[in-house]
């Protein structure tokens, strides 16, 4: 069927609603413009990692204006970036004869590093990747419930990005306003300009408002899919806790991002329109009052972005906590500690981040009433939180534990993302957060919860399902070199912060000056840091180069579940067709049965029918599918 | 499914024509009550606010048949009305426990 | 392979799957619209100025609100038709639905033009005038000036709003403006360096890197050059647009050749002082190129860029909005553009009246604090602005309805501020001719009526000076949060109307095929465009009274 002519593919086509059960697609609808749950997913895995490439390459020359400030940039740094681009941004120098980065550069890369990090890396890579790619396989659905928005969905996520991307090649240059955008700077940023539409500012927010229609229409898609097309006998709590994670997710995302859209919209109209929905009366700027009537207010911006803003932290972190919750008891080859309590604590903790918001804006001079409301809610918030971690600690607990690639990252998730919350608790306070607000400590704190904590369960989802998605093994010694000095690296970038952020070390400052003075004892650290990063980047070649060798010359897996796993996907062919099963599934049991006393291996899958009173050949799913003729 | 049986839909087209003919009416109201003063503002704030609530609730109940829809529906909707009760409620407790801010001024 | 559920409902949801997904974005558009409410309380509870209420236009309000709901009827009127399996009455009923759609928005089209074409004007002292431009011009409301020069701030590098001020000129006519400039030139072994008009008339620009380090490589060897001004008459505007990206170039290049100059001066300096006599051969000649490196390139550069305007006396008019502020952004002898541009010239005070005729006033402005109008006070604030004198018909019909409010008042009924200090005039027809004839005296002391004419609806034109304008604004999102919050949200809701009635247009004009294969699900696409119709009704059943009402 693969060597079908082009004439056979057009008459397949024009028949096409007929409904073919095995139709055969063109390249161009196969791997494009696919309906496919699972080429979508990876479509906005793979486009997800090169953004996160490319974040992190802005970061890696960020660094180096703040360790090296006013020392031209080293070739190895140059060298990724176009002529035109630096010849316009930073040109050569006479007196260093190299180029500088300056503060209009540090702003854009500040910003567009955050955006691209968390619009475009991270949660297109928990939620877009591995919620379209996993989460129809975990309860059985032969695809998504709309597999056209899911398309869609892709699609429009890949116009913001290249939106986004692309604003970097305006004459203004990309935003510059930090990822927070807030006003009066974001609006009045390139706002005495020519046209306000060609402006990095404007195509930021135009941008926003793709990915948020984007992920509207995923999120819409993952909750239909979840409640609906559940398998057979696929209860509520029989479903792996990483379907409940994004269940969760999805709602955050369906119900925390309109109230940015309003923000973003409000923020274009003032922009383009000459509107004042965050501009207060009498505002100037260059020492001039603005030609804008005022009456706006700064503060409902904060408060709408911030709505977003907190939802936001737990859809970067939930994919990857449930990724972690599938790996644990994989590893252990024993039941997930505490699964409903889980559950229960995922729905709190989904719930409960909609009403911290404003924990982000104690400096706002909010009066006592409200702030205490805010921060008792978000000491609240870390129950649940904990309780999600200390299940999967004990889950660990007296297990025979496998020390696979995607285990080891999973390890370190726990500690890594427990320092990152532990350290959010003095920033939940008030009194203790006017003091920190805007300093490295809180850059360390939220970079230990995304950067080790978020990517690491991530990375630890890359390593679990890849023989699923292409059939093959990544190979276990590149993994190794990829993760040990990961971890001592990305330790080593973060814990230093904490240090300088309680000294006083402002996020904004980039390249020395009178205000480095203020915390120069601990200025070393700039260098340290720094390196550390750059040595980061070195060791995540090992992995890039696993990625993209392993899909075609790593090691042919030879069953449909390599890692022993009880949860549906593995149920599935490798890698899975066009409608996923070759059998209808049903579901028998819980998703964690490993080890189960009396049971004649240590898994016991949720598929595998309850033996019979005489217990035949065990069947393999696969054989026994190929055994069942498919439907018409 | 009783309630989408066809004699159950011949029954409620008549319903449909009376709750339309009845937004129309209380549309009609909440004109002519915003022209009278119910003592404060806020006080018409409240009657206008409440006649629209009204309104609301008959589409959402007979056009919508939400007052005989799945649990599920229901769980979305009170999710989503708790959220916005957060959102617009702390909005407004923030602006009021500003020290020293004047509101409801005018 | 086929999705389960499409069509039938899963037993234990009791759900189709399109209805969930429906319900969803429902979900996720209350907090659309939540979000949009919150805002417009949270704006409305921290205005600073007299919020405007009852402004909007009711009657169209009420049209369309009736109209929403009729079409709320008919699309569930459609879907129970489909239910019955009677396809020619959804055919009708559908029908009159997307009709409805149509003219919710053509009603909508008619509010938002009334509103884009009325004028909003605070005056100086704080009076408030609204009206419509009755300029024969057509464009009123611009301010006028002969120009002679304009300064360019370099660093914006676009020349969008001079350009859309100055005429354009056509190729192959006769030039209506033409603008000059004066810029260096350098001559080097007989090659021109800077920008200069070539022997084949056109524009060369020679400030690239190379020149530059040709002009480095000439200092180093101790080699003088001549400079010399050349004045260069433009004619087309984007060969004007090269120029000043040349300049702004340069401009950059400068900065960086001074920063490096400071540096090693600095550096030299410091190892003056820290006893080094003999400094690093190295260091001082870096310092000796930079310097004169920088020394010539200012020559080249130079703050802004001043170009001589000339349009053969004709005017140029600046909008309100292009101004950087429009109070004090212009004076008579100039005006500064949003972006930084200054227009110098003869400010042509006739030219830039604004003819106002007027069909309102608010007063509630001269108070400093919003809400704060002790009628004692503010009948003093109301006799110093000149309100009478200078605005008599206007005035007239204010105080007739505040006599009437008053006495109200005085009776113990509740009146608003906005009935005391917000009077609307609907204009007199018939014998206003003689009895309001006004003089049309060339200028005026303050104090005089400003009243010039009356317009075809009676209204009253009233010549004001702009500088006595302190903001001017049609009824956009420009003119305050209020309006600002009414576009945006009115704005989207037309949207989802126009993009909800694509939907059930689709499904009217393409739904017999999927009728006769399946008219169940003909009837559950129509069940789930449905909710989403009510939803846009339902969302305008709370924008009506928010809007227009309250």
């Amino acid at each position: 069927m693969a060597h079908s002519t082009t004439a056979t593919e057009a008459h397949t086509d024009e028949h096409h609603h007929d409904h073919h059960d095995d139709h055969n697609p063109g390249f161009v609808q196969k791997y494009i413009f696919s309906t496919d749950h699972k080429m979508i997913g990876i479509q906005y895995g793979i486009t997800a990692l090169c953004f996160m490439l490319f974040g992190f390459f802005l970061m890696m020359v960020m660094r180096w204006s703040i360790a090296y400030p006013n020392q031209p940039m080293p070739e190895w740094l140059t060298m990724f970036m176009p002529e035109d681009f630096l010849n316009r941004w930073m040109p050569v120098a006479e007196s260093t004869g190299g180029r500088v980065v300056d503060g209009q550069v540090y702003n854009m890369f500040g910003a567009m590093h955050g955006t691209i990090m968390v619009f475009l890396a991270v949660v297109p890579l928990g939620f877009g990747a591995f919620g379209n790619f996993v989460t129809p396989l975990q309860i059985g659905a032969p695809d998504m419930a709309f597999p056209k928005l899911n398309m869609m969905s892709y699609w429009i996520y890949f116009l913001g990005g290249v939106l986004m991307f692309a604003s970097f090649f305006l004459p203004t240059g990309a935003a510059s306003t930090g990822w927070t955008f807030y006003p009066p700077l974001g609006v009045l940023t390139d706002y005495f300009v020519g046209s306000p539409w060609l402006t990095g500012q404007t195509w930021w927010l135009l941008g926003l408002v793709l990915l948020i229609t984007s992920s509207l229409l995923g999120s819409v898609n993952v909750i239909t899919t979840i409640i609906n097309l559940r398998a057979k006998g696929m209860t509520w709590m029989r479903m792996p806790f990483f379907v409940w994670g994004m269940l969760v997710t999805a709602f955050l995302l369906l119900l925390a991002f309109p109230p940015l859209e309003v923000a973003g919209l409000m923020q274009l109209s003032d922009r383009v329109f000459g509107s004042s929905f965050f501009l207060p009366t009498g505002l100037s700027a260059n020492n001039e009052v603005v030609n804008i009537s005022g009456g706006g207010s700064p503060l409902l911006y904060q408060h709408l972005f911030w709505f977003l803003g907190h939802p936001e932290v737990y859809v970067l972190l939930l994919p990857a906590i449930s990724i972690v919750a599938e790996i644990i008891p994989n590893n252990t080859r024993k039941p997930l500690w505490g699964y409903k309590s889980m559950v229960y604590g995922v729905l709190v903790l989904g719930f409960l981040s909609f009403i911290v918001w404003a924990h982000h804006m104690y400096l706002t001079g909010m009066g006592s009433a409200i702030s205490t409301f805010f921060q008792t809610t978000t000491v609240l918030i870390s129950i649940p939180s904990v309780i999600l971690l200390t299940a999967m600690l004990i889950s660990l607990w007296g297990g025979s534990i496998r020390f696979t690639v995607p285990m080891l990252w999973a390890c370190a998730f726990l500690p890594m993302f427990g320092f990152g919350g532990l350290t959010g608790l003095p920033l939940a306070f008030n009194l203790t957060d006017l003091y920190l607000h805007d300093t490295y400590y809180v850059i360390g704190h939220f970079h230990y919860v995304v950067a080790p904590g978020v990517i690491f369960g991530l990375f630890a989802g890359i390593y679990y399902w890849y023989p699923k998605a292409t059939g093959r093994q990544m190979n276990t010694f590149l993994g190794h070199l990829h993760f040990w000095p990961s971890l001592i690296a990305i330790n080593v970038v973060f814990m230093p912060m904490m240090v300088q952020g309680i000294a006083g070390f402002h996020r904004r400052w980039y390249n020395g000056g009178i205000s480095y003075e203020h915390t120069a004892e601990y200025l070393w650290l700039n260098e340290v840091i720094s390196w550390a990063v750059w040595a980061l980047a070195i060791f995540q070649l090992p992995f890039i180069i696993n990625f993209f060798v392993s899909a075609f010359f790593g090691k042919k897996v030879t069953s449909d579940n390599p890692w022993n796993a009880t949860t549906l996907e593995w149920a599935t062919p490798t890698p899975p067709g066009h409608g996923n099963f070759t059998f209808e599934p049903i579901v028998y049991r819980g998703p964690y049965e490993y080890s189960v006393p009396g049971a004649d291996k240590d898994y016991t899958p949720q598929w595998e029918a309850p033996k019979k009173d005489t217990p035949k050949d065990v069947v393999k799913p696969d054989t026994q599918a190929e055994s069942d003729e498919p439907k018409a | 499914m009783a309630s989408d049986s066809p004699e159950a839909i011949r029954k409620s087209i008549k319903l449909y024509i009376i709750i339309g003919a009845g937004l129309l009416v209380l549309t009609a109201l909440t004109v002519a009550v915003s022209y009278v003063h119910f003592g404060s503002h806020s006080m018409n704030v409240a009657v206008g606010l409440l006649i629209a609530c009204i309104k609301a609730s008959l589409v959402g109940a007979i056009f919508m048949h939400l007052n005989h829809e799945k649990r599920l529906i229901y769980i979305f909707l009170v999710l989503a009305g708790v959220l916005f009760v957060a959102l617009m409620g702390l909005f407004i407790f923030s602006l009021l426990d500003i020290p020293g801010q004047n509101l409801f001024g005018y | 392979m086929e999705i389960p559920h499409n069509v039938t409902a899963r037993p234990d949801t009791g759900l189709y799957n399109s209805k969930i997904g429906i319900w969803l974005f429902l979900a996720s558009e209350v907090m659309l619209f939540g979000g949009l409410f919150s805002g417009y309380i949270f704006l409305r509870l921290g205005a600073d100025f007299p919020w405007p209420e009852h402004m909007l236009d009711v009657t169209k309000g009420c049209i369309n609100t009736a109209i929403l709901i009729l079409s709320s009827v008919t699309v569930v009127m459609a879907w129970s038709s489909l239910k019955l399996r009677n396809f020619r009455h959804f055919q009708i009923y559908m029908s009159i639905t997307l009709l409805c759609a149509l003219g919710f928005c053509v009603v909508k089209a008619f509010e938002y033009k009334a509103k884009f074409t009325h004028l909003s004007c605070e005056l100086s002292n704080g009076l408030v005038l609204e009206g419509h431009d009755n300029d024969d011009k057509g464009e009123g409301n611009d301010i006028v000036y002969k120009p002679s020069r304009a300064v360019f701030p370099i660093e914006t590098g676009e020349i969008h709003f001079l350009e859309a001020v100055l005429p354009s000129n056509e190729k192959d006519a006769e030039a209506k403006a033409v603008v000059s400039l004066k810029v260096p030139v350098a001559s080097i072994d007989g090659n021109k360096i800077g920008v200069y008009r070539g022997d084949d008339k056109k524009i060369k620009v020679a400030l690239g890197n190379s020149e530059i380090e040709m002009i480095a490589a000439k200092l180093k060897g101790g080699d003088e050059f001549k400079i010399e001004d050349e004045v260069i008459e433009f004619t087309d505007w984007s060969e004007l647009a090269k120029v000043i990206d040349a300049q702004r170039d340069v401009k950059k290049r400068f900065l960086r050749a001074e920063n490096d100059r400071r540096k090693y001066a600095g550096t030299v300096n410091q190892a003056t002082l820290a006893g080094v006599t003999a400094v690093p051969k190295k260091l001082s000649d870096s310092l000796e190129t930079t310097t004169a490196l920088a020394g010539a390139l200012q020559k080249f550069f130079s703050e802004e860029l001043t170009l001589l305007v000339d349009t053969k006396g004709e005017p140029v008019s600046i909008k309100p909005s292009a101004l950087r502020n429009q109070d004090f952004g212009w004076t008579d002898k100039g005006a500064t553009l949003r972006d930084g541009t200054i227009i110098e010239g003869e400010y042509l005070q006739k030219e830039s009246k604004l003819m106002l005729a007027v069909d309102g006033v608010d007063l509630r402005r001269l108070s400093p604090t919003p809400g704060e109008y002790d009628p004692k006070i503010m009948k003093q604030r109301i006799e110093a602005s000149g309100f009478a004198e200078q605005f008599p018909t206007i005035h007239a019909a204010w105080e007739e309805q505040f006599a009437k409010y008053e006495k109200k008042e005085a009776e113990g009924d509740h009146v608003t501020s906005k009935e005391l200090y917000y009077a609307k005039y609907h204009g007199e027809h018939g014998d206003h001719a003689e009895g309001h004839d006004a003089g049309h005296g060339e200028s005026h002391a303050a104090g005089e009526s400003l009243e010039r004419d009356f317009d075809s609806h009676g209204l009253p034109i009233y010549e004001i000076d702009r500088a006595d304008v302190r903001f001017l604004s049609t009824f956009t999102p420009r003119l305050n949060t209020y309006y600002a919050t009414y576009f945006l949200i009115t704005g989207l809701h037309a949207l989802h109307v126009i993009g909800g009635a694509i939907v059930l247009a689709y499904f009217l004009f393409t739904g017999r095929k999927m009728y006769k294969e399946n008219p169940e699900h003909l009837a559950n696409r129509v069940e789930v465009g449905g909710l989403f119709w009510h939803f846009v009704d339902l969302v305008w059943i709370f924008l009506f009274p928010v809007l227009y009402l309250l």
